[in-house]
This record gives structure tokens, C-alpha cells and sequence, in this order.
């Protein structure tokens, strides 16, 4: 039972205080984006923007778009653009922990989708008003399905979204040619068959490859299914009012069955694929071990160069009729993609530099600068202007684009990272019982995890906490 | 009474030993005599180390007992002072609630501590007998010396990247090795399911074990060549040597060596987040694992405070034991 707040604490932390550990960490009183903030000349004044640090395969490439952003943001403002950096989740969540707290720290944040209801809820984050949402082109200039990750509601959109990763099928065009197949899968059962087949013409090659213990792909997969079979809908596994948890559907068990039935059913995908997560499924795409990818970004253009898969690579939407039928059942959804990219939120205690942040804002989301994230990194755009800009460049980006557009949002209530771990963990105990008992399906040990899951979510299903000042 | 009671002389009345008193003839009080004592002493040149240890061991534990005490989410944590009071219940709630981990916190403890004090079992006769191969001079002993530290140098995220292509399943070194010599099929699933947990231990004593070597090694130096010469003129043979002069004198030095290295393997997190999925099969999900989700995946930091007092309480008893046993606590300089 939760108690009221009681004052009695207040000494002992004023105690704690004194030690000098905390000294520096005041709670800032913040207020509205820099609306209210009086204007001030720019030149002289730094912006802070927190974002991916570069690494890996693609690190000179963000560099030059960090680089890119900072040049045109000198020119337009006067002021400096610094970068900060994080070089995981982990660390990305610890630096956002700490800039609540003390109320200072960077200026613009950079976060995923799946992270819009934490932030929104620390009550941190200023949101934008009609008039700032003009100035960076109004809300009708942006992909509508990217908007549905900016916050709660239209009057209390935090993000500002800037790119989009929208998923789609990646296949090797190579085995599909020694195969005979003409064209990708349009269903779920065409993209078995089309497989079994090229295992059957080109020798060592599984014809898909799955990552169960991946932290974000296998909730994924078993989302699109879900929506595909029509049960109820996957948005929905949280109700809108973030109060009920509903993870044991029908729909929702043979979901789970049909991705892990890819390997011990249908023996497509390779069995040591049940251990792994995405890096090791892109490297065995990109190094030609498996022929399609379900749930593939426009990065593979990036990660393919000089592997086998190079010159070999092709994109299409992802199969939506179901295994064993023809059509659409009566209540399928065919999504395509969830709602996946990244967004700008400035903190309130930013509100100190003006409209400096928005006019970083309105720079990222210019055609120019929308085209060279998606020439230097493969990111989608999501301004209709962004969008024109890069089809002019790119023919290939049209099935992400048609993609992008169907999108569906996942929940943002405030209890999503538990449905998220908590299905994560029953996945992967499914995976591991499966492979300890001979692949065989046990619909009771199944459910049985599923409503563990949902269980132990529902304990925190509490809503979404009032909006703060 | 018996007759000889009766006419047994009287015992000499012996005085009773004298308090550790530097001023003889005084009336011995503990409390006036410390005063009187350390007034003599530079007492302001351990103001620097009592600040140190005030701002970053007391003060931190402080703070994290008292956020455990609090319902502190994310949507408490902007006003953290304003949390509301919870008392006990993050306890009560870390032993009893069904977790989206799936499993329970007095699991994770079981595996935590038998992960810790297993690897150390292990590791410390292993550690001392390549501490003894290496003692005496023979050619090419500074490069064997090198190569036994090579697992203990290599980062903790390396060694468990390192490990996850090791323990594939089929293709992964270990089940190579295994189906080759036909102890298994060569197909064990050791990322996932129940085997995880020895995965996890395996390469925990991989990466381990040097670190008791060095702690042995370093005793070994402080053996007196005096001593094993004396010991080899009275005719103690090898064994007889090892087991009367060096091990006695290395009891110290190892009994500490277990100590950190147990509080190492209890609180390694590292290994377990990189090596598998996350999150981590049920076999994995030791304490930090669980600490970990609740504070930055779960953002319910009053419930990851609880998890880390209970961690803390925990690690504070092989302290403690280890501290009366080499009777740390008790001296009095």
C-alpha cells in the first residue's frame, strides 16, 4: 500500500546535502519552450546537443553530418553547435537521469521512439506550441505516423521528429535468381516457401535468419504478426488510458509460435540463429549466410559494401496474409512498420538560450539537410520536402517510404518498458525451451509465459502520471 | 568442606595486570585516556581521508538507503525530494512482486552467490599452484609469467564479446571441442536455457583466476629465502616446505585475495549484459542484472535502491568475517 509523502525525511536529507555530494544538484524550475524566454542575440552563446556518439561502420559519416549540422547552424544563428555524446541506451537513459535531476546539462536531447513515454513523463521536457510548430514548417509538413512519438497528445508533443527507420524485407537478389523466385514474398507463407526453396538450389545458405535474443527485434516480429492474424491490435497490448496489459491473445500465442516455428517448424532459418541478436543476424545477411532479413533498415545499403551481399541487395514491404492463408483474415491489419526514428526534446531548463534550439531544429528538417542524413547515414526522411529531396535522389527508398506512412505507433504509456522486457524474457525462455525440448511446441508452456509477462507489467499498469508545469 | 579446605592456606593475593596506561600510578579510563592520547597526535592530517571517506563511501550508501525508502519513478524523480515516502515497501515488493525479468529477487541472490563463491573456489587453488610454477628461476619464466595474465588484462566487455562467439552453439569453439572428443553432440545451446549459468561460470574462471595468482605471487616475494633454507637444513622436503613455511605465510595475503575477488564476481555485471540477450536468460539474471533493469529500464529507482541495499547488506558479511579474522577491528595502536 503506498503511503502520502511525509515530511519527517526532509532533515536527514538536508544532512545528506551538506556533505557536499549533492551541492551541485538543484531542481531547476523550468518552464515552456523558450516561448516565454526573453530573445537574445545568438552570437557567443553555445547549444549542447546530446546524440549517438560515431562508431562502428558508418562513424566518419555521423561525424560529417554532426559536422554538416554545425556548419549550417554557425552560418544561420551566429552561435556554436557542441556535440556530447552517448555510446549506448544505458548511458544515453544515465545522462538524461542526471540533467532532470540537476536541471542542467544538454540543450537538445536526442531520443528513439521507444523512449518517448519516459521522457515525457519525467514532466522535463517543454513542449511546443502551435506557434513553433509553424515556424519549423507546422505539423501537416511532416510524415503524419512519425508525429505519434512526439508525446501524449497534439498540445503536449515534446519530439520533434528528424529521421525514420521504417522497416521492410531485405533479400539477397542473387538467391533469389538461383532459386527462380521472380519477385519477394507478399505473404508469410510465400516467404517460407520461397526459402525452403533456395536452401534446396544454393547449397549452405538458409533462406531467413531471426535474432530471438535481440533487446528490441523479437517483440517486433511478433508485433507485425499480431496485427496480420487480427487479433487485438498490437498498439494495444497497453490500453490507451495505460491501465490494463493484455499480452494473452490467441493471435498473440500463434504470433509467437510462427516466428520461433521459422526454425524448429520449417527449418528456414539456422538453428544456431536462436541465440542470436541483430549484429549477428546482419553479419550473417551481409556475409550471404541467410538470403532475407525480416526486419530489415535502409543501413544495410551502408553495411553491405564489400561483402558478398554487395550488389545483391534488394528491399521490399513485408509480407502481411498470414501462414496458410490467402488473404487478409476478416480483422487483419497489414502494418508494415512501427512507428521507428529518432526526435529532438529540449529540456526545460533550456529555455535559457531563446529559440536557439528550434532553430536547430528547423535546420535539421530542411530538404538539404534531410537528404545528406539519408546520403551519409541511410536515414528516411520524414518531411513531405525531405522526402521529395531524396526520391529525387534515390528510386530505391519508395517501399520505405510507403512503409514509413502505414506506420502504427506502439504505446507510450508509462508501462511499455515493462510489456517490452517482460515479453522479451518470455520469448526468450520460449526459444530456450524449445531448443531443450527437441523444437516441440508447448501451447501451455507458451501461454504460461505469456501471462507471466502480462502479469507482472499489469502491477505497474498506473496510468499516465498528470501533466506537470 | 573437607578438613584439608579447612587448613589450606590462603592463595597469595596476586595484583591484577595493570591497564595498557602509559602514566603508571593513574587511575586507568578508556575514554579519557584515547582523549588524552590522541590529543598528542596530528589528528587534522586525517581530515582529508575522513572527508574522502565521508563524501564518497558514507554519504552514497546514505543516499541509497534513503532512495529505497522512496515510491521514486519517473515521474517522481524531476521533484526527488518531494518522492513520496514508501518505508519498506520496495522490499517487501523486490521479494514478492512476479517480475518482468521472470524471476524472483531471492533467485537472483541464490545466483549471485553461488556464482561468486564458486568462481573463487575454483579459482583460488588454481591461482596459487601457477603463483608456485612460476616462483623459482628457471628460462623463460618472465614470458610465462605474461601469459598467465592475459585473461585477468583483457577488458571485461572483451572477454565477454570473446565468449559469446566461444559458446555458440555448433560453430562456437567449446562445442568444437566437445563434439569432437564426443563428450556432447556439439550442439548445446549455451546462451540460452539452463546451461547459460555455466557458460557465464566458465568464462568467469577464464578471466578470473589470475588475479590469485598475482595475490600469491606477491606473498611468495615476502617469504624470507632464510626461512626455506633453514627449513631444508632440518630436513623438511618440498611438500614439508610449501606446507609449514610458505603456505602459513601466505594465509593472509590469500585470505584477502578471496575476499575481493568474491566481492569482484558478486557485483560483475559486464559479463552477464554482453554475453547474451538482453535480457539475460534466466540462468544469468544474477543481482547487478536485476539492480540494472529496475533503475534504467524500469526507471522504478526506489525498487533498483532496495536491490542494491540488500546487494550492499550482502557484501558487507565476507567484510566483516574477513576483518575479525585477520583482527583488523580489534587493534589498538
Amino acid at each position: 500500500m503506498r503511503k502520502s509523502p511525509n515530511a519527517t525525511h526532509r532533515p536527514f536529507v538536508v544532512a545528506c546535502l551538506a556533505t557536499g555530494t549533492l551541492l551541485s544538484l538543484s531542481v531547476y524550475g523550468g518552464t515552456a519552450r523558450a516561448a516565454a524566454a526573453p530573445k537574445r542575440e545568438a552570437s557567443g552563446q553555445t547549444l549542447e546537443v546530446l546524440d549517438g556518439a560515431p562508431s562502428g561502420a558508418n562513424s566518419q559519416d555521423l561525424k560529417d553530418y554532426y559536422n554538416y549540422l554545425a556548419t549550417r547552424f554557425k552560418k544561420a544563428t551566429g552561435a556554436t553547435l557542441t556535440w556530447d555524446y552517448y555510446a549506448s541506451s544505458s548511458e544515453e537513459t544515465s545522462d538524461i537521469e542526471t540533467a532532470t535531476i540537476s536541471g542542467s546539462g544538454p540543450d537538445v536531447i536526442s531520443y528513439g521512439t521507444s523512449f518517448v513515454g519516459t521522457l515525457w513523463a519525467t514532466g522535463d521536457f517543454a513542449p511546443l506550441a502551435p506557434g513553433q510548430w509553424a515556424q519549423l514548417g507546422g505539423e501537416g509538413s511532416f510524415v503524419k505516423s512519425e508525429l505519434a512519438d512526439s508525446g501524449l497528445k497534439p498540445s503536449e508533443y515534446i519530439g520533434v521528429p528528424y529521421d525514420a527507420n521504417p522497416y521492410v524485407l531485405a533479400y539477397n537478389t542473387k538467391y533469389f535468381q538461383e532459386a527462380g523466385i521472380p519477385s519477394p514474398p507478399k505473404s508469410w507463407g510465400q516467404l517460407v516457401a520461397d526459402a525452403q526453396k533456395i536452401q534446396a538450389k544454393v547449397k549452405g545458405v538458409y533462406g531467413v535468419g531471426i535474432d530471438p535474443e535481440d533487446a528490441y527485434d523479437p517483440w517486433k516480429n511478433v508485433f507485425f504478426y499480431d496485427a496480420d492474424l487480427g487479433g487485438a491490435k498490437p498498439w494495444e497490448w497497453i490500453n490507451p488510458a495505460g491501465t490494463k496489459v493484455d499480452l494473452t491473445t490467441p493471435q498473440m500465442e500463434q504470433a509467437v509460435k510462427f516466428y520461433f516455428a521459422l526454425e524448429n517448424q520449417f527449418h528456414v532459418a539456422p538453428p544456431q540463429s536462436v541465440t542470436w541478436n541483430s549484429s549477428d543476424l546482419k553479419s550473417a545477411f551481409t556475409g550471404g549466410k541467410v538470403a532475407m532479413v525480416i526486419l530489415a533498415e535502409y543501413d544495410y545499403e551502408v553495411l553491405q559494401k564489400g561483402t558478398p551481399l554487395q550488389g545483391h541487395l534488394g528491399f521490399a514491404p513485408l509480407p502481411t496474409v498470414p501462414y496458410g492463408d490467402t488473404a487478409m483474415p476478416p480483422n487483419g491489419i497489414p502494418v508494415s512498420t512501427i512507428t521507428s526514428g529518432e526526435y529532438w526534446a529540449v529540456p526545460k531548463y533550456a529555455s535559457k538560450l531563446g529559440n536557439l534550439a528550434l532553430d536547430f531544429e528547423k535546420i535539421s528538417l530542411t530538404p538539404q539537410a534531410q537528404l545528406e542524413d539519408f546520403k551519409l547515414l541511410g536515414e528516411m526522411p520524414v518531411t513531405e520536402g525531405g522526402i521529395k529531396a531524396v526520391e529525387a535522389y534515390d528510386k530505391n527508398i519508395v517501399p520505405f517510404v510507403k512503409s514509413e506512412e502505414d506506420a502504427i505507433a506502439t504505446s507510450i504509456a508509462p508501462v511499455w518498458s515493462y510489456v517490452e522486457t517482460g515479453l522479451l524474457t518470455a520469448l526468450h525462455n520460449i526459444g530456450s525451451y524449445l531448443v531443450t525440448h527437441g523444437g516441440k511446441w508447448d501451447s501451455a508452456y507458451a501461454a504460461a509465459q505469456l501471462k507471466q509477462a502480462q502479469g507482472a507489467a499489469q502491477i505497474h499498469a498506473t496510468g499516465f502520471p498528470p501533466a506537470k508545469s | 568442606m573437607s578438613a584439608a579446605a579447612e587448613t589450606r592456606a590462603p592463595a597469595p593475593r596476586t595484583p591484577a595486570p595493570a591497564p595498557p596506561t602509559r602514566r603508571p600510578g593513574r587511575r586507568y579510563r578508556a575514554g579519557r585516556w584515547v582523549v588524552r592520547n590522541w590529543r598528542d597526535k596530528p589528528l587534522w592530517m586525517l581530515l582529508p581521508a575522513t572527508l574522502a571517506l565521508l563524501l564518497f563511501g558514507i554519504t552514497p550508501a546514505l543516499l541509497t538507503i534513503w532512495l529505497s525508502l522512496l515510491n521514486l519513478t519517473v515521474s517522481t524523480l524531476r521533484e526527488w525530494l518531494e518522492a513520496p515516502f514508501y518505508g519498506v515497501h520496495n522490499f517487501i515488493d523486490a521479494f514478492t512482486e512476479p517480475s518482468s525479468l521472470g524471476v524472483t529477487l531471492g533467485w537472483s541472490i541464490f545466483l549471485s552467490l553461488s556464482f561468486s563463491l564458486l568462481t573463487t573456489v575454483i579459482t583460488t587453488p588454481i591461482g596459487i599452484a601457477a603463483a608456485l610454477s612460476v616462483h623459482n628461476r628457471f628460462k623463460a619464466r618472465g614470458l610465462v609469467r605474461a601469459v598467465y595474465l592475459v585473461p585477468y588484462i583483457i577488458p571485461g566487455f572483451v572477454t565477454a564479446l570473446t565468449a559469446r562467439v566461444v559458446f555458440l552453439n555448433g560453430s562456437g569453439l567449446v562445442d568444437k571441442i566437445l563434439g569432437g572428443l564426443g563428450i556432447t553432440n556439439g550442439q548445446t545451446y549455451w546462451l540460452i536455457g539452463p546451461h547459460a549459468y555455466w557458460a557465464m561460470q566458465l568464462t568467469e574462471l577464464w578471466a578470473s583466476w589470475p588475479f590469485i595468482y598475482l595475490m600469491a605471487l606477491a606473498g611468495l616475494q615476502a617469504v624470507p629465502d632464510e626461512q626455506l633454507e633453514a627449513s631444508a637444513i632440518d630436513g623438511a622436503g618440498k611438500y614439508g616446505r610449501l606446507r609449514y613455511v610458505v603456505m602459513p605465510q601466505l594465509s593472509g595475503v590469500i585470505k584477502l585475495g578471496m575476499l575481493l575477488a568474491t566481492l569482484y564476481h558478486f557485483g560483475n555485471f559486464t559479463l552477464a549484459f554482453v554475453m547474451f540477450g538482453s535480457p539475460p536468460p534466466a540462468g544469468a539474471e544474477v543481482l547487478p542484472i536485476a539492480t540494472y533493469y529496475n533503475a534504467f529500464d524500469f526507471f522504478n529507482f526506489g525498487l533498483a535502491a532496495a536491490i542494491a541495499v540488500i546487494t550492499m547488506v550482502i557484501l558487507i558479511i565476507p567484510g566483516y568475517v574477513y576483518l575479525r579474522s585477520t583482527r583488523l577491528t580489534g587493534r589498538v595502536y
